[in-house]
């Protein structure tokens, strides 16, 4: 996966360029335990993300760089949000939201992309001496 | 809830009556948009709001020798969480006269419904009211009402009637059209034949999509149960609507003889209703298909996601849920909202591609064993799609 600026725009003023994969990968390392810890910020503020980029949208000097967060963020949310966080792209309420970070909760997906969750069985009106599926809980 | 006037008459939908000009009809704040975009606000002379009838609004009253209209805008679902409430009435209340009104599109599902005397559609003519001796309406019991996130559907129903305290068979109730299901046995019995195959062989209906995409089992997890079901000699029954059919043409089993493909067969409820009566047992994600193997206590394994399966399933017999524990849930998305995690080109959220098929027929066999369905010997899947499994 890799996001491509449109042609001719400067990416936050520098020159044309991409991030790849492996840029994301490195900022989400570098970003360590806030990412690891956003699980409830993703809870509380998931609907604050259009209002956050619409202000970046007002940032012309970083228009370029808010339109490959939001391609990012139709992808993955979290990604989105390391990712925004990580190039410096951070206003007075991602650091409201950053200073929250203080609840160890799971992320639902993880930084590689895999879903963090598991599978719970619940019978109704059932015979409970059903033998039951290894690996439901 | 509106009160509004027609301009001139008009069919709001192929499937519903002519609303006459001039006579006020009540109708949902949902279903007044539908109509606006649909139509024009030049064909409405009023809109005004529904005052409510304290005096004749139903709440558990006698209604012996009385006459009750009762309306729900919802989907198919939502009509199932009603029944057990009209079967109460009828059996409890003598002489008692239910009219009931639903969504065009859902009448085909209510219409041979043993408890009920009169269906209508929505709008609902407002002189009903009048003529009847109480009304019920339920808007916005499960959309914007936060106990509908602790109690389930059935509960919430049963309360809106006023009958809250009382034991009433959860159950839900539903009619089958003697016609559709000549159509839909001589059907199923057609392709088993042609297929080879035992007629009394297992056949597990599979729910190909919920309402909406936030609710629905991901194309690649519906195939993963496909090719497991028929690996233990079993047919699967593609269950849905004729709109469905590009979700079928995805599943790319079209020439799988151990698939039977329902939904093309499907022209209203009546065919759904009638086929799911007949088949063996059910796996589906919170949709119409659901409720209704339940109707015919059917062994059904619901799939969930955004909310908790006992919201639903909890009354039902011979029934499992699965649900997803995961940190973003229960987020009781339902409808239009979109998923912060769905998938970027499908849109699926991600608590739904959380789910493992192979636990899902697991359990379904379970379930199929407890009523003593025998199975075949296992026989190896038809060619054609073989997914990765590990």
């Amino acid at each position: 996966m890799t996001f491509k600026p449109n042609k001719g725009a400067n990416f936050l003023g520098g020159p044309k360029t991409e991030i790849s994969d492996d840029q994301i990968k490195h900022m989400i390392n570098e970003l360590g335990t806030v990412i690891n810890n956003q699980g409830e910020l993703l809870k509380k503020f998931g609907s604050k993300l259009s209002e956050v980029m619409f202000k970046m949208s007002k940032m012309d000097e970083q228009l370029q760089m808010q339109r490959v967060a939001i391609r990012i963020q139709t992808d993955r949310f979290n990604v989105a949000m390391k990712t925004i966080i990580s190039l410096g792209i951070i206003d007075s309420d991602i650091m409201n939201i950053c200073a929250g970070l203080t609840e160890n909760k799971t992320l639902p997906i993880t930084s590689d992309g895999k879903i963090n969750s598991f599978v719970s069985l619940s019978r109704y009106n059932t015979s409970e001496d059903m033998p039951r599926p290894e690996g439901a809980t | 809830m509106k009160l509004i006037i027609f301009k001139k008459d008009i069919q709001v939908d192929s499937d519903s009556a002519v609303c006459q000009k001039g006579k006020p009809y009540i109708i949902s704040d949902g279903f007044l948009q539908q109509i606006k975009d649909n139509f024009s606000e030049d064909i409405l002379e009023g809109i005004h709001p529904f005052v409510e009838n304290k005096d004749k609004k139903y709440n558990g009253q006698d209604l012996t020798n009385k006459s009750l209209v009762v309306w729900r805008t919802g989907g198919m679902g939502d009509l199932c969480f009603i029944t057990p409430n009209l079967r109460h009435i009828k059996e409890t209340y003598k002489n008692s006269k239910i009219y009931f009104g639903c969504g065009p599109r859902f009448k085909y599902g209510m219409m041979n419904h043993p408890y009920i005397d009169n269906l209508i559609t929505i709008p609902i003519d407002y002189e009903l009211i009048d003529k009847c001796d109480y009304y019920l309406m339920f808007e916005g019991i499960i959309e914007n009402n936060d106990q509908a996130k602790t109690m389930n559907a059935y509960d919430l129903f049963q309360n809106a009637f006023g009958f809250s305290g009382k034991f009433i068979n959860k159950n839900p109730c539903l009619g089958i059209s003697p016609h559709h299901e000549k159509k839909q046995n001589d059907l199923l019995r057609d392709f088993l034949k042609k297929s080879n195959l035992p007629l009394n062989i297992p056949v597990v209906g599979l729910g190909l999509k919920a309402s909406h995409i936030i609710r629905s089992i991901p194309i690649p997890y519906l195939q993963k149960i496909i090719y497991i079901i028929n690996r233990l000699g079993c047919v699967v029954s593609l269950i849905g609507s004729k709109d469905d059919k590009d979700i079928a043409q995805l599943l790319g089993s079209k020439d799988n003889p151990l698939v039977f493909h329902q939904y093309k067969n499907s022209e209203d409820y009546r065919d759904a209703i009638a086929h799911i009566s007949l088949i063996s047992g059910l796996i589906g994600p919170d949709s119409s298909a659901v409720h209704i193997a339940a109707a015919f206590d059917k062994p059904i394994v619901g799939v969930y996601g955004p909310f908790p399966s006992k919201l639903r399933l909890a009354y039902y017999k011979n029934c499992s849920g699965f649900d997803i524990n995961i940190a973003c849930g229960p987020c009781f998305l339902h409808g239009i909202e979109t998923c912060e995690y769905s998938d970027v080109s499908s849109k699926e959220p991600a608590c739904m591609h959380s789910h493992n098929p192979e636990l899902i027929v697991s359990e379904m066999i379970n379930l199929l064993k407890s009523t003593n369905i025998e199975f075949p010997i296992a026989q190896p899947a038809p060619m054609g799609y073989q997914p990765n499994l590990s």
